[in-house]
C-alpha cells in the first residue's frame, strides 16, 4: 500500500512526499528494490505511457523525473552494487561553433530521467573535447547535437574524431535541420528528431 | 476633412497591451538588463560596454537603465528600404506593415509534384523570384539553404542568387562579419554605390542573440560591422515559453525586450544613428512535440505586445506573421497564416517576416503557401483601409436619390467604386453552376494552377557587367570555415 503512495506521490509530482514516504518504507524494513521498482520506476514508466497517449506534457515529464531522483538518492545507499548501476553512460553537447542548447538540454534532462549517467559538456564542443570526455568517462553513447546548418559539418568531423579515436562509443545525433540521411551520410549510429525519440534510441543502442 | 464636414480616415488598431502595462514591461526589462544582464564574450564588446559605463563582470554584462533609454533615443525612429533598382518601397516608421517572405528553410516542397526535398540553390532562384512577382510583399528573405552549395560559401551564393532573381530589398542572414561584407559589396554594386545605399538601404542584416540572455562572438561581430557601414541590423532574439524563456507572456516579452534592447546599446555606442530594427521571435515550445511553434497563437499575441513596445520606444520593428505548423498548405496552414497576417497588419508591425514560406514549424517552403498568404495580404490590406467616412462614401443624396424599394445597380456610383472592393482569384465566390462550368476546381488546384503561372515571371536580368562583376566578387570569396 505504501509503495502505491510513493508511486502516486511521483505521478503527483510532490517531491516532499516522496522523500518522506521512502524514507518511511526504507525505516519499515520494506525491501528496497520493491520500492524502487514498483514505487519510482514504476511510476516513471506510466509517466511515460501517459505521455505518449498525450495526456502528460514535457514539464511533467520532467517534473516526475526530478521527483523520482530525489526517491533514489535515498535509496542509493542501500542498493545493491547490480541495482545501483546506471544503465550506462552518454556523453553529451552541442557541436563546435553551435550555442543553441535547449534541445540538448531537453535530451539530456530525460536521458539522466530514463536512468542513465549523463556527461553534459555544454556548448561550442571541440570533438576533441568529446573524444577526450568519453574515453575519460567511458561513455556507451555520445550525442552531438546542432541547430544551425552550418555547424552540421562540425557533427562529421566529430563523429569521425571518435571512429579515429578507436572508440567503442555509439554516437547519435539530431537537431532541427539534421536528419537520418544526414546520420547515415557521416557515419553516425543513430538519430532522433526529438527528445522522447532520443531515450528510446540510447536504450535500443544499448541493447 | 475639414470645419464643415465629418470626413475621417481612421485605421482598424490592434492593441493588446494598454499604456500601463507598456510601461511595467519597459521597468521590467530595464530591471533585467541592470539585475540579471546579458553573457557576451567578444573583448571589443566588453571594452566598449565597459567604458560607456555598463558593470562588466567577467563575462556577464549589467547594463544600467539610463544607457538602454539613451540608445532608443538615439536610435532612428524610421527606415526607409529601396530596391536595388533604387525604388522606395519599405517604409518602416510609426505602426505601418510590409510584409514579406521567410529564412533559410532546408526543405522545398514542390508546387507541381508536391514531393518534399531538400533547398537546394535552384529552389533559392525560383522562391526570389516569385517573391519580385508578388506585389503585396514588398521585400525579400534568402527564404531556404542551399544544399547543394559548399557550406562554407553558401551564404553568400544563396545571397547573390537572390539579388539576381529578385528586386526587391533583401533581409538576409549569415554566418559571420565576412559574409556580410561580401553581401554588401554586391549590393553597393548593385545599388550604384554607397551615397545611394545611405539614401536608402538595399539589405538588412537579421542577426539574433541566443535566449535566454547570451551573445555568440560572430553575432556581436556581424552587429558591429553593421553599425559601422551603416547596414541595417535587425537583432531578433527567438525566446520560447518554457524552453528558453518563462512560460508566462509578459515574462517572455520582456526577456526578449532585453535581448533586443542589449543589441541596440552595444550597436548605439560603435555608431551613434545607426539604422536598428527592434524586434523578436516570440512563441511557445509546444510541450507535446518539444517544437518551436510559428502557428500558437500566442506568437501573435506576443508578437503583438512587442510591436506596441517599438511603437512606444519610436524603434522599427521587425514583426512574424503568414506562417505554420502544417506540413502542407492545408487548411491549419491558412487558419494560422490568416490570423497572424491580419494581428500583425492592425498591431502595427514593421517588416512583416514569414510570409508563406514557413511551414512545418520553420523547416519548408513552398510556393504555394507563399501565393496562399499572398492573397490573404491582400485581404488584409483592404480590412487595414478601414471605413472611409466622407461625403462621396455615405453618399447620402444617393440614397435619398434612390429611394425605398430601388436599387443601386446602375448608378454610376456603384460603378466608380464597386472597384475598391476586394476581389480574389484564389478565393471563389462562385454559384455552384458556375463552378461546375469552370471546372469544379477545388482550393488546391486553383492555387497551384496560379502559383505555377506566376512562377513563370523573372525581373529584367542583370546586366553583363554586373553579372561580370558578381563573378569576379565571388572568386574572391573566402571559404573561411
Amino acid at each position: 500500500m505504501a509503495i502505491q503512495d510513493i508511486y502516486n506521490a511521483v505521478l503527483a509530482f510532490d517531491e516532499g512526499k516522496v522523500k518522506q514516504m521512502t524514507q518511511a518504507e526504507v525505516a519499515a524494513g520494506t525491501d528496497v528494490g520493491a520500492i524502487l521498482n514498483q514505487g519510482l520506476i514504476g511510476a516513471m514508466d506510466t509517466v511515460g505511457e501517459r505521455f505518449s497517449a498525450g495526456d502528460l506534457f514535457v514539464p511533467e515529464i520532467l517534473k516526475a523525473a526530478q521527483v523520482m531522483k530525489a526517491g533514489l538518492e535515498i535509496l542509493k545507499p542501500l542498493l545493491s552494487a547490480g541495482q545501483a548501476q546506471a544503465k550506462g553512460t552518454v556523453v553529451i553537447g552541442t557541436v563546435k561553433g553551435d550555442l543553441h542548447d535547449i534541445g540538448k538540454n531537453l535530451v539530456s534532462m530525460m536521458i539522466g530521467g530514463a536512468g542513465f549517467e549523463v556527461i553534459d559538456l555544454g556548448v561550442d564542443v571541440t570533438s576533441e573535447k568529446f573524444v577526450q570526455a568519453a574515453a575519460e568517462k567511458k561513455a556507451d553513447v555520445i550525442a552531438l547535437s546542432a541547430l544551425l546548418t552550418t555547424t552540421m559539418p562540425a557533427m562529421q568531423t566529430t563523429v569521425t574524431a571518435i571512429k579515429e579515436a578507436g572508440l567503442s562509443s555509439r554516437t547519435i545525433i539530431g537537431g532541427a535541420p539534421v536528419t537520418q540521411g544526414f546520420a547515415d551520410e557521416i557515419g553516425a549510429d543513430g538519430y532522433s528528431p526529438d527528445a522522447p525519440g532520443a531515450v528510446k534510441l540510447v536504450k535500443k543502442l544499448m541493447g | 476633412m475639414g470645419m464643415t464636414t465629418d470626413a475621417l480616415f481612421f485605421k482598424p488598431r490592434l492593441h493588446v497591451i494598454d499604456a500601463d502595462q507598456i510601461a511595467q514591461i519597459h521597468a521590467a526589462t530595464l530591471d533585467v538588463l541592470e539585475r540579471t544582464g546579458v553573457k557576451i564574450t567578444h573583448p571589443r564588446a566588453l571594452e566598449i560596454l565597459s567604458g560607456a559605463g555598463a558593470r562588466v563582470k567577467g563575462e556577464r554584462v549589467r547594463i544600467p537603465g539610463h544607457l538602454v533609454e539613451a540608445a532608443i533615443r538615439q536610435a532612428p525612429s524610421r527606415l526607409v528600404l529601396a530596391s536595388r533598382t533604387g525604388r522606395r518601397c519599405v517604409f518602416l516608421e510609426r505602426d505601418k506593415s510590409f510584409f514579406g517572405p521567410s529564412l533559410d528553410c532546408v526543405d522545398y516542397l514542390d508546387p507541381q509534384t508536391h514531393v518534399r526535398s531538400r533547398f537546394v540553390s535552384e529552389n533559392v532562384k525560383t522562391t526570389a523570384a516569385l517573391c519580385d512577382a508578388l506585389p503585396n510583399f514588398q521585400w525579400c528573405m534568402t527564404i531556404g539553404m542551399a544544399a547543394d552549395v559548399p557550406a562554407e560559401i553558401a551564404d553568400r551564393v544563396i545571397a547573390r542568387n537572390v539579388m539576381e532573381h529578385c528586386e526587391k530589398p533583401l533581409v538576409f542572414c549569415c554566418k559571420d562579419a565576412n559574409s556580410v561584407r561580401d553581401i554588401y559589396e554586391m549590393a553597393l554594386l548593385l545599388c550604384g554605390g554607397r551615397e545611394n545605399f545611405l539614401q536608402a538601404p538595399t539589405i538588412v542584416q537579421y542577426t539574433e542573440p541566443i535566449s535566454p540572455l547570451v551573445y555568440f562572438d560572430p553575432a556581436v561581430e556581424k552587429l558591429i560591422y553593421c553599425a559601422e557601414q551603416g547596414i541595417p541590423l535587425i537583432n531578433f532574439p527567438a525566446p520560447q515559453c518554457c524552453g528558453s524563456a518563462p512560460a508566462t507572456l509578459a515574462g517572455a516579452i520582456v526577456q526578449a525586450s532585453a535581448e533586443s534592447l542589449s543589441g541596440l546599446v552595444l550597436h548605439q555606442l560603435v555608431a551613434p544613428g545607426a539604422p536598428f530594427i527592434y524586434g523578436a521571435f516570440t512563441t511557445i515550445m509546444d510541450m507535446r512535440s518539444t517544437i518551436f511553434s510559428y502557428g500558437a497563437i500566442e506568437m501573435s499575441l506576443m508578437t503583438a505586445a512587442l510591436a506596441q513596445m517599438a511603437q512606444h520606444y519610436r524603434l522599427p520593428f521587425f514583426g512574424t506573421a503568414g506562417a505554420t505548423d502544417a506540413k502542407f498548405c492545408d487548411a491549419q496552414a491558412g487558419a494560422e497564416a490568416a490570423w497572424q497576417c491580419l494581428a500583425a497588419a492592425a498591431a502595427g508591425s514593421g517588416l512583416v517576416h514569414d510570409c508563406g514560406s514557413w511551414l512545418d514549424h520553420g523547416s519548408l517552403a513552398s510556393p504555394e503557401f507563399m501565393l496562399l498568404v499572398h492573397d490573404i495580404v491582400d485581404a488584409v490590406r483592404h480590412f487595414m483601409e478601414g471605413v472611409e467616412v466622407s461625403e462621396n462614401t455615405l453618399a447620402l443624396d444617393l440614397i435619398h436619390k434612390v429611394g425605398p424599394g430601388g436599387h443601386y445597380l446602375q448608378e454610376d456610383h456603384s460603378l466608380q467604386n464597386f472597384r475598391r472592393i476586394k476581389y480574389s482569384d484564389l478565393f471563389e465566390r462562385m454559384v455552384l453552376a458556375q463552378w461546375e462550368a469552370a471546372g469544379s476546381k477545388r482550393f488546391e488546384q486553383r492555387l497551384q494552377e496560379r502559383t505555377l503561372a506566376r512562377m513563370k515571371h523573372r525581373p529584367a536580368p542583370l546586366s553583363a557587367e554586373q553579372i561580370k562583376e558578381l563573378d569576379r566578387m565571388q572568386k574572391g570569396w573566402k571559404q573561411t570555415p
